[in-house]
């Protein structure tokens, strides 16, 4: 009856390769992986032949940065049945000219086009943002962040969260074997889901606040040495100007044609 | 709930983004002013804990699906400001990570969920109990389950008025299916948000967010944080 999609958190297999993406720092990564996940997201509906032009130049990308095609699959498909259900509303929205009809399931033209642009977009932003963060930690990610200069409030809330993710996955992961291990009921009732979601926040803050304590008692005043910042190379700045540049004339040729 | 790309017009979205920008901004300055060292572990582990909990669905009527929007969660257990904060960076990183809502309609995301989800749910919390005279348990449950589900609809509510002003779809059409799928959402929303809250209220009441008994603008009580519960 209840589902749980616990994604997957092994984030940043890839950290260690040497390639030409890995030798980019962090932050430039992540200028290049949102410059074109704002390209390709604010194209215009049925953009095919542009979305095809981002595939391309991701596959290149794809190959250079030695991640495994076969793992980034995975984690896409695993990642887009999921985004396939909640867009399955968008499909049956019934805009536009029917092209199908059973029972009161209706696809028309319109509502196609929408289904069918929506999921590209997500697949290829799904594809940047996985290359940047199995290839990027997720800390460096964060420092990145803070080096565009957003608050260091919202940066901290940030890295907490992603930190305690990982916590609560773990101790709903000993829950679980615990009420096995006392023959407990595998799928939770309506009745105890309050008190079990009740013990699993209490379990993860505990752990959560006895460690950030610790970190306070030996100093930790919230921020953590930088260790990989420097100031761009040339290269890296002509990379960004040129994934700015090519995710802008895509924008303007598709929403402007010549 | 959540607004994927395409589905409103760009002036909408343009404001939409605007408006969210500002809220986040005052959200952050208002933290900050409180006692933001001690509230970032709450806030990190309550926007983990809405983050994990978005995941489980439960089903509702016709083969659609609902799950914890948890702004009212987030109020209770942080007050207005850092529950928005809270809840704001869980649909960011849902955007940004999992493509789960758009990022062009992002802003929209943010606001009806964030903003009118965490706020209006935390003031009709507040009315209820008060009403109901305060300090016992069914003061607070009540409060709780009224403003969860409360803030459920209008927040689906008002996705249905930024689709029908983005000329996506007909106002007459979509409001009442929106408001009629999201009452039963609401239920859901109300029975889960009072569970957690009720278990918190018996074991770890100092977690539960006091601005008339401010405990956590008051220097910690050593003793008791460093031996925990």
């Amino acid at each position: 009856m209840i589902l749980l999609h616990v994604p997957t958190f092994s984030l940043a297999a890839y950290a260690q390769g040497d390639s030409f993406w890995h030798r980019l720092q962090p932050q430039v990564r992540l200028a290049v992986a949102l410059l074109s996940v704002l390209g390709a997201v604010l194209l215009p509906e049925g953009a095919w032949n542009y979305w095809g032009l981002y595939a391309a130049v991701l596959a290149i990308l794809v190959l250079l940065s030695q991640v495994s095609p076969v793992a980034l699959l995975r984690r896409l498909a695993v990642e887009l049945v999921f985004v396939g259900v909640l867009l399955l509303t968008i499909l049956l929205s019934g805009r536009g000219t029917p092209l199908w009809t059973w029972g009161p399931l209706v696809i028309a033209d319109g509502s196609l086009l929408t289904f069918a642009s929506v999921l590209v977009r997500s697949a290829l932003s799904l594809w940047v943002l996985n290359l940047l963060t199995l290839t990027t930690p997720a800390p460096s990610l964060l420092q990145a962040l803070a080096g565009f200069g957003c608050p260091a409030l919202l940066v901290r809330v940030l890295e907490s969260m992603l930190r305690y993710v990982a916590v609560l996955v773990d101790e709903l992961g000993s829950m679980q074997r615990a009420a096995q291990a006392r023959s407990g009921a595998r799928a939770a009732r309506w009745n105890i889901l309050g008190n079990l979601l009740g013990a699993l926040f209490l379990r993860t803050y505990g752990r959560g606040e006895r460690t950030y304590l610790a970190m306070q008692a030996r100093g930790f005043a919230g921020r953590f040495p930088e260790t990989d910042a420097r100031p761009w190379r040339p290269d890296e700045w002509l990379i960004t100007t040129a994934a700015a540049l090519f995710a802008v004339s895509t924008l303007v040729l598709a929403w402007w044609p010549l | 709930m959540h607004i994927p790309d395409g589905f409103l017009s760009l002036p909408v979205c343009l404001a939409m983004g605007l408006v969210s920008l500002v809220i986040l901004g005052i959200a952050l300055r208002q933290v900050e002013r409180q006692f933001a060292d001690r509230l970032v572990p709450l806030m990190g582990v309550s926007a983990a804990f809405i983050f994990a909990a978005q995941m489980i669905n439960f089903p509702v009527l016709g083969g659609t699906s609902g799950h914890l929007l948890g702004g009212t969660l987030a109020g209770v257990l942080l007050g207005p400001w850092a529950g928005t904060l809270a809840v704001m960076v869980v649909f960011g990183v849902q955007a940004l990570l999992f493509q789960d809502g758009g990022i062009v309609a992002l802003g929209a995301n943010l606001f009806n969920m964030g903003f009118v989800g965490t706020f209006l749910g935390y003031y009709l919390y507040r009315g209820v109990r008060k009403l109901l005279g305060g300090k016992s348990w069914l003061a607070m449950a009540t409060g709780t389950a009224v403003a969860s589900w409360a803030s459920v609809v209008t927040a689906s509510a008002l996705v249905a008025v930024q689709l029908a002003l983005s000329g996506t779809v007909n106002l007459a059409v979509v409001l009442p299916a929106m408001i009629g799928v999201h009452a039963l959402i609401g239920i859901g929303e109300a029975i889960l948000t009072v569970g957690v809250v009720s278990f918190l209220w018996r074991t770890r009441p100092d977690l539960i967010f006091e601005p008339l008994a401010p405990i956590l603008t008051a220097v910690p009580p050593i003793q008791e944080s460093i031996h925990g519960r």
